[in-house]
């Protein structure tokens, strides 16, 4: 059955193609036969018209003389040259060079980027700054050696000896007076020691029970 | 591709300029026709066109042999053209009327003013579409590219090349006021009065 829409989208197909001829299904409808003759109208002329827009040949003769000069002017890429010359093209093709990506890509790139940066530069801040000073105050127990002065009565024993004469009495003053001379104890060295051993000795006195 | 299209592909490559230029001759008449048709104004399309030209001058070593030089070729020209800024379209009626034109006389023949009067429409027509869309119909119509080739090139999917082409054949239609009757009698007619 004939449908003019789905025909009308085939006679421009069928003309682009160079059918100049209407199949037989088109005849029969005169939408689509007006239709088929008016795009063949319309290829027809345009195409006539662009052989109508080609210049002269004098034309021509500047076209490719300019054109020569063009490509005399921007030099032979791909000549050899001289090493120089091939490093700075090198280069020059470097720098210039472009890669597309895709926009979702190279936005998640920059992210990155941005993102690394930021890190970067926290941590140099870090590094730059000196460190702060924290005065702690923790107790330390210092032991202190205290002096004990420790006073302590001795008594002594001693054997009373019954001195008869007076002859006597000097002579052992006398003595007593060599002995202590020669028993005064120095004091030069001497150092007080933390620990007294003391003997306390029992019944050294009357009064003591 | 033929012998001497061969040759002079190799002779360029093995960097004789003059191999180039001989090359560049065969094709720059459909190039340039191309660029005029895309952009609307002598001057630019001689830009344009020189500029495919420099382009494949500069990459020919990438040239494999793997498909035809014209393939090849007409790749760089889809990208120069896409390239092409926008902003440089001028809507100016066209007129080939470079210094290199030889009119022969200052009175315009008949055939040229009636040439003239079919380009302005063909253009305006061509006009009111995006550049992408004027592509793909100049694509399509002029160096019959299937709409998978020129989808693969123009980075769209066929069916939009197909859209495209049916927009600009009715833009065409409706400028050219093409209905079967005496279309190139009314054509003549505002050449007579241009």
């Amino acid at each position: 059955m004939h449908n003019c829409k789905t025909t009308k989208e085939r006679i421009t197909e069928l003309l682009l193609s160079g059918a100049q001829v209407q199949p037989v299904e088109l005849r029969e409808c005169s939408d689509c036969s007006n239709e088929f003759e008016s795009l063949k109208e319309t290829l027809r002329i345009s195409r006539r018209q662009i052989e109508a827009a080609a210049p002269s040949e004098t034309y021509w003769n500047g076209y490719h003389a300019r054109l020569r000069n063009r490509l005399v002017e921007s030099g032979n890429p791909h000549s050899s040259g001289s090493p120089e010359q091939s490093g700075g093209s090198w280069l020059r093709r470097l720098i210039t060079a472009s890669i597309s990506v895709p926009v979702p890509v190279g936005a998640a790139v920059l992210l990155m980027f941005a993102f690394s940066l930021v890190v970067l530069i926290r941590r140099a801040v870090k590094v730059a700054t000196p460190p702060t000073v924290s005065v702690v105050h923790v107790p330390v127990e210092v032991p202190v050696i205290q002096e004990k002065v420790v006073t302590k009565v001795v008594y002594r024993e001693s054997k009373r000896k019954v001195v008869s004469s007076s002859a006597n009495q000097s002579v052992a003053d006398s003595s007593l007076a060599k002995s202590q001379k020669i028993n005064v104890p120095s004091l030069i060295g001497f150092k007080p020691t933390d620990e007294v051993k003391l003997t306390v000795i029992k019944g050294g006195s009357p009064d003591e029970k | 591709m033929n012998d001497s299209e061969t040759d002079l592909i190799r002779r360029a490559q093995a960097h004789d300029a003059e191999a180039f230029c001989s090359l560049a001759e065969l094709y720059t008449r459909r190039i340039y026709l191309l660029a005029l048709h895309y952009c609307h104004d002598a001057s630019d399309a001689e830009d344009l066109s020189q500029e495919v030209w420099l382009k494949a001058y500069q990459a020919l070593q990438s040239f494999r042999f793997d498909s035809s030089f014209y393939t090849w070729l007409r790749r760089i020209t889809i990208n120069t053209f896409l390239n092409y800024q926008r902003s440089n379209f001028s809507r100016k009626s066209l007129v080939v009327s470079s210094e290199d034109e030889d009119t022969g006389s200052s009175l315009a023949s008949e055939e040229t003013i009636y040439n003239n009067v079919l380009f302005e429409s063909v253009m305006n027509a061509l006009g009111e579409l995006t550049p992408s869309q004027r592509l793909i119909f100049l694509l399509r119509h002029y160096e019959g590219m299937s709409y998978d080739e020129i989808a693969n090139a123009m980075n769209c999917s066929a069916g939009t090349a197909k859209k495209s082409v049916w927009r600009a054949l009715g833009k065409l239609r409706n400028k050219l006021e093409i209905n079967n009757e005496g279309t190139e009698d009314r054509l003549a007619q505002l050449a007579t009065e241009y």
